[in-house]
C-alpha cells in the first residue's frame, strides 16, 4: 500500500499541482535555453531582441513563481495528508484553491505570452519582480493575486488538518513533517502581506489607470518585503526534503528532530526583515537600515550552517549503516545509483556554492561590484535553480511512483539526469559569476551594447570564451530537462503497476521528539516574534520614506527620522 | 539459476560502471572547473596580468566613429554624428541615424549624401528614407533603416560633394565604420 492507495484524494490533489508545475517548468525552461543561446550570441534565430523581456518575464514568472509554488503546494499535501494522516477536511475547498492558482496563472501567462503576438495590447514584459516602472496588462497583476490569494487558501487547507489533528491528539508534538509545512507557511502568510499590498493597492490601480502616477520606491520596498523571503518559501520545501526524505535514501536517519525545528523557527523570525538588501543601491533608504538588513541577512547563514551540519551528519549516518568507514571515505557507500539520492545530494552541494556567492551579494559593500550584473543570475540559478529545482526535480522520482502507483521508469535516464544538471549549472553559473565580475550587464539581450563600458576585462579568461560556457551549460541543462519530463511522463502513463513502487518508510529521527523543549512548538510565540521583528525593521524606514515625500513626488525632502532623533 | 545470477551480476556491473562515468563527467568535471576558477583567481591576484597576453579587449578601428563624433574635421562642413541608435519593439530591429552640420551651413543636400549601410552579416542595405531638415538653426539629416532582426550596421557610405566651379562637381565617396551602437528597447510601439 503506498500513498496512493491509503488517501486517494490527497494524492489526486498532489497529482494535478505536480503536473501544473511540471508544464511551466517545461516551458519556461525552454525559454531559458533560447535566452541562453541568444544573449551570448551563439544563436540569434529563434527570437528578436525586442521579445527577450517577453520571455525574461515567461521564464522568470514560470519558473521562479508558478513551478514552485505548484510544486510545494503538491508536495505539502503530499506531506501534511502523510504525516497527520488525514485526508484534506473538505475537498470542494481543496480544489477551490487549486483552480483558483490555476486561474490565476493562465491570466498572467496568457499576458506575458501576448507580446509575442504581433499587435497585441495585452503584454506583460515587466520580469519577475513587476515593480514600476514597467507597466503590465492589468490582467497579470490580477492573476498573480489569485495566485498569492489561492496559496493562502492552500495554507488555510493545512492549519485546517492540523487544527482538526490537534484536537484529536491534544497532547502530542506537531509531527515534524507537519511542522516544516506549517512554519513554511506563516512565513509565507507574513512576506506575501507586502506584495499583495503592492499588488491591490498599488499596481492594479496604476495599470487600469486610476492613478497615473507612482513613486517606485514604495512599490519597489514592498516588493523586496516579500522578495527575498519568497526565496525562503522555495528553499525550505528543498529543506523539508532534505530534512524528512534524504536521510532516509541515504541509508539512515535525521541526525535531530529539534535542530530540525529551530532552523525552520530562525528563517520564520529572519526571512522577511531583510528585504532591504536587494535595495543597497536604492536612493530614499538610509545606510543605517541597509545596515541593519546586511545584519540580519548575515544572521541567515546561522541556519543553513546548522542545516548543513544536521543533512551530513544524516547521510555520514545513512552511509555508516550501509558499511561506511573512515572519516570521508564513508561517501562511497552513499547510493550514487539512486537518481532521487543523487539529485538532493548535488543539490545541497550547489547550495552550498551559492551561499558562498550569497555572502557577497548581502554585504554592503561588496555588493556594489556585482551589483545588477549577470552574477546575480549566476547566484540564483545555483540556489533556486539548482538547489530548489534540482531537489523538486530528484524527489520526483520518488513522489511521483507513490502518487501514480507505478514504478520509476527508464531508471538509467532517470539517473544521468541530476549528474548531467549538475555539470550543466556548473558551467553555465561558473561563467556567469565571472562575467559579472567583468560588469557584464544582467537582464540585456545585448549586454555588450548596453554599458559604457563596452569594453569588458574579464578577470582571467575571454568573454568569448564565457559566451561559449554558458551557451554549452544551459544546452546540457535543456537536455538534462527533457530526461526529467520524459522520466515522469514515463512513469506516470506507462510505469509497471504496483502496490509498493517505491520503499515510502520513513524512520524517526535519531535524536527524536523526546529530546525537543515543547516551546518550539509553540506557533503562536514565534509568529508573534516574526511580526515584531518584522514591525522593527520596516516601521522605521517605511516614516522616513513618507518624510522625505513618498506621497507627494517631487517635492523637497524633509530631514529624516534620525536627525529628528538626534536633534 | 546460474544463468540469471550471471545476468543479475552483469546488470550490476555495468551500472556501477555507468555511475563511475558519471561521476567522472557530472562530479569531477564541475570540481575541475572551479578548481581552475580558484587558481586562476589566484594567480591573477599574486602575479597580476601583466605576463598574460592582451586578450579581452576586441579590437575596435581606430576610425570607428561613435554617437557624438565629428566627421570630415578637417573638410569645410564637418559633420556631427547626432545620433545612432537600434530602436528594437516587439517585432521590428530598427537602426536610426542622425547627421548635422558642425554649422550652419546652407544647401546640405548639395554637400553630402547617404549610400548604403553595411551589416555585420555582410549584407549591404541601400540608402534608406532620409531628407535634410533645418531646425533652431542646425542643418541635419534622419535616417532610418529597417534591419533584419539582430543585425548590427558596421559601416556606413557617404558622398561628400565638392563644388570645383559653377558647372563641375566632384563626388567623393566615403567609408564611414561605425562604433558599437547603443540598442534600446521601445515599448511604446
Amino acid at each position: 500500500m503506498t500513498f496512493l492507495h491509503k488517501y486517494p484524494k490527497a494524492a489526486k490533489v498532489s497529482k494535478a499541482n505536480f503536473t501544473v508545475a511540471f508544464i511551466a517548468l517545461a516551458i519556461g525552461g525552454l525559454f531559458g535555453f533560447i535566452q541562453a543561446l541568444h544573449r551570448t550570441n551563439v544563436f540569434r534565430g529563434f527570437f528578436n531582441s525586442g521579445d527577450y523581456y517577453t520571455l525574461l518575464t515567461g521564464h522568470g514568472v514560470l519558473l521562479a513563481l508558478i513551478f514552485t509554488t505548484f510544486f510545494i503546494a503538491g508536495l505539502f499535501v503530499w506531506g501534511v495528508t502523510r504525516s497527520l494522516k488525514r485526508e484534506p477536511e473538505n475537498m470542494a475547498f481543496t480544489w477551490s484553491w487549486f483552480w483558483l492558482m490555476v486561474i490565476g496563472l493562465m491570466m498572467a501567462a496568457v499576458t506575458i505570452l501576448g507580446g509575442l503576438v504581433p499587435g497585441s495590447s495585452i503584454r506583460a514584459a515587466v520580469l519577475y519582480t513587476f515593480y514600476p516602472p514597467l507597466q503590465a496588462h492589468p490582467a497579470f497583476y490580477f492573476g498573480l493575486a489569485l495566485v498569492i490569494i489561492g496559496s493562502w487558501m492552500a495554507g488555510a487547507d493545512w492549519f485546517w488538518s492540523y487544527n482538526k489533528w490537534r484536537k484529536n491528539h491534544p497532547d502530542e508534538r506537531i509531527p515534524l513533517p507537519a511542522f516544516m509545512a506549517l512554519f513554511t507557511m506563516l512565513m509565507w502568510y507574513v512576506c506575501t502581506i507586502g506584495v499583495a499590498l503592492e499588488v491591490v493597492v498599488l499596481l492594479i490601480p496604476w495599470s487600469l489607470g486610476w492613478v497615473t502616477e507612482i513613486e517606485p520606491l514604495l512599490p519597489r520596498t514592498l516588493f523586496w518585503y516579500f522578495g527575498h523571503a519568497v526565496v525562503y518559501f522555495w528553499l525550505l520545501p528543498a529543506y523539508y526534503v532534505w530534512y524528512a526524505i534524504l536521510p532516509k535514501l541515504s541509508g539512515g536517519r535525521l541526525f535531530s528532530d529539534s535542530m530540525t525545528r529551530i532552523v525552520f523557527i530562525i528563517f520564520l523570525l529572519l526571512s522577511t526583515p531583510v528585504g532591504y538588501h536587494h535595495q543597497y543601491a536604492d536612493p530614499g533608504i538610509s545606510v543605517g537600515f541597509k545596515f541593519y538588513a546586511m545584519a540580519t541577512t548575515l544572521l541567515l547563514l546561522l541556519p543553513s550552517l546548522m542545516t548543513l551540519f544536521t543533512v551530513i551528519a544524516s547521510m555520514e549516518h545513512g552511509a555508516r549503516q550501509r558499511g561506511g568507514k573512515g572519516y570521508l571515505k564513508w561517501i562511497g557507500k552513499l547510493p550514487w545509483d539512486n537518481p532521487a539520492f543523487v539529485g538532493c545530494a548535488l543539490a545541497g552541494i550547489m547550495f552550498a556554492a551559492g551561499g558562498f556567492s550569497g555572502m557577497i551579494n548581502a554585504s554592503m559593500n561588496i555588493n556594489l561590484l556585482i551589483h545588477n550584473t549577470i552574477w546575480v543570475p549566476g547566484h540564483f540559478h545555483l540556489t533556486v535553480g539548482t538547489a530548489v529545482a534540482l531537489t523538486f526535480m530528484a524527489i520526483s522520482y520518488w513522489l511521483i511512483p507513490q502518487l501514480t502507483g507505478r514504478k520509476l521508469k527508464f531508471k538509467t535516464l532517470a539517473l544521468i539526469q541530476p549528474y548531467s544538471w549538475f555539470l550543466g549549472m556548473t558551467l553555465m553559473s561558473n561563467a556567469m559569476h565571472r562575467a559579472g565580475l567583468a560588469g557584464v550587464p544582467r537582464r540585456t539581450a545585448e549586454p555588450e551594447f548596453n554599458t559604457n563600458a563596452m569594453n569588458f576585462e574579464p578577470v582571467f579568461g575571454t568573454m568569448s570564451e564565457m559566451d561559449w560556457q554558458i551557451a554549452i551549460g544551459g544546452t546540457i541543462l535543456v537536455i538534462s530537462l527533457i530526461l526529467f519530463l520524459w522520466v515522469i511522463a514515463g512513469t506516470w502513463w506507462a510505469g509497471e503497476k504496483s502496490d509498493n513502487p517505491v520503499d515510502d518508510y520513513i524512520p524517526e529521527p535519531l535524536s527524536g521528539v523526546e529530546h525537543t523543549p515543547a516551546i518550539l512548538d509553540n506557533i503562536k510565540l514565534w509568529l508573534s516574534l516574526a511580526l515584531i521583528l518584522v514591525v522593527l525593521a520596516y516601521s522605521f524606514p517605511l516614516y522616513e520614506m513618507i518624510q522625505d515625500g513618498l506621497f507627494s513626488p517631487g517635492a523637497l525632502p524633509r530631514p529624516s527620522i534620525i536627525l529628528h532623533l538626534l536633534f | 539459476m546460474p544463468d540469471r545470477r550471471s545476468g543479475q551480476n552483469e546488470n550490476e556491473k555495468s551500472r556501477k560502471n555507468l555511475v563511475r562515468w558519471l561521476v567522472i563527467l557530472g562530479i569531477g568535471i564541475p570540481v575541475l572547473v572551479e578548481l581552475l576558477t580558484l587558481f586562476n583567481l589566484i594567480n591573477v591576484r599574486f602575479n597580476g596580468k601583466d605576463n598574460e597576453p592582451p586578450h579581452t579587449v576586441e579590437p575596435t578601428s581606430e576610425h570607428a566613429v561613435a554617437q557624438g563624433d565629428t566627421l570630415f574635421n578637417t573638410s569645410a562642413a564637418p559633420v556631427i554624428l547626432q545620433e545612432m541608435l537600434i530602436k528594437v519593439n516587439a517585432q521590428e530591429w530598427d537602426f536610426e541615424l542622425v547627421l548635422a552640420y558642425a554649422g550652419e551651413e546652407a544647401s546640405p543636400d548639395a554637400r553630402l549624401a547617404i549610400d548604403s549601410l553595411r551589416l555585420q552579416s555582410g549584407m549591404t542595405l541601400t540608402s534608406g528614407e532620409y531628407e535634410w531638415e533645418t531646425e533652431g538653426g542646425r542643418t541635419q539629416l534622419e535616417a532610418e533603416w529597417r534591419l533584419p532582426s539582430g543585425d548590427i550596421p558596421t559601416a556606413l557610405f557617404l558622398s561628400t560633394f565638392q563644388q570645383l566651379s559653377p558647372d563641375s562637381i566632384n563626388q567623393i565617396p566615403r567609408q564611414i565604420t561605425l562604433n558599437k551602437i547603443p540598442v534600446r528597447y521601445n515599448s511604446d510601439q
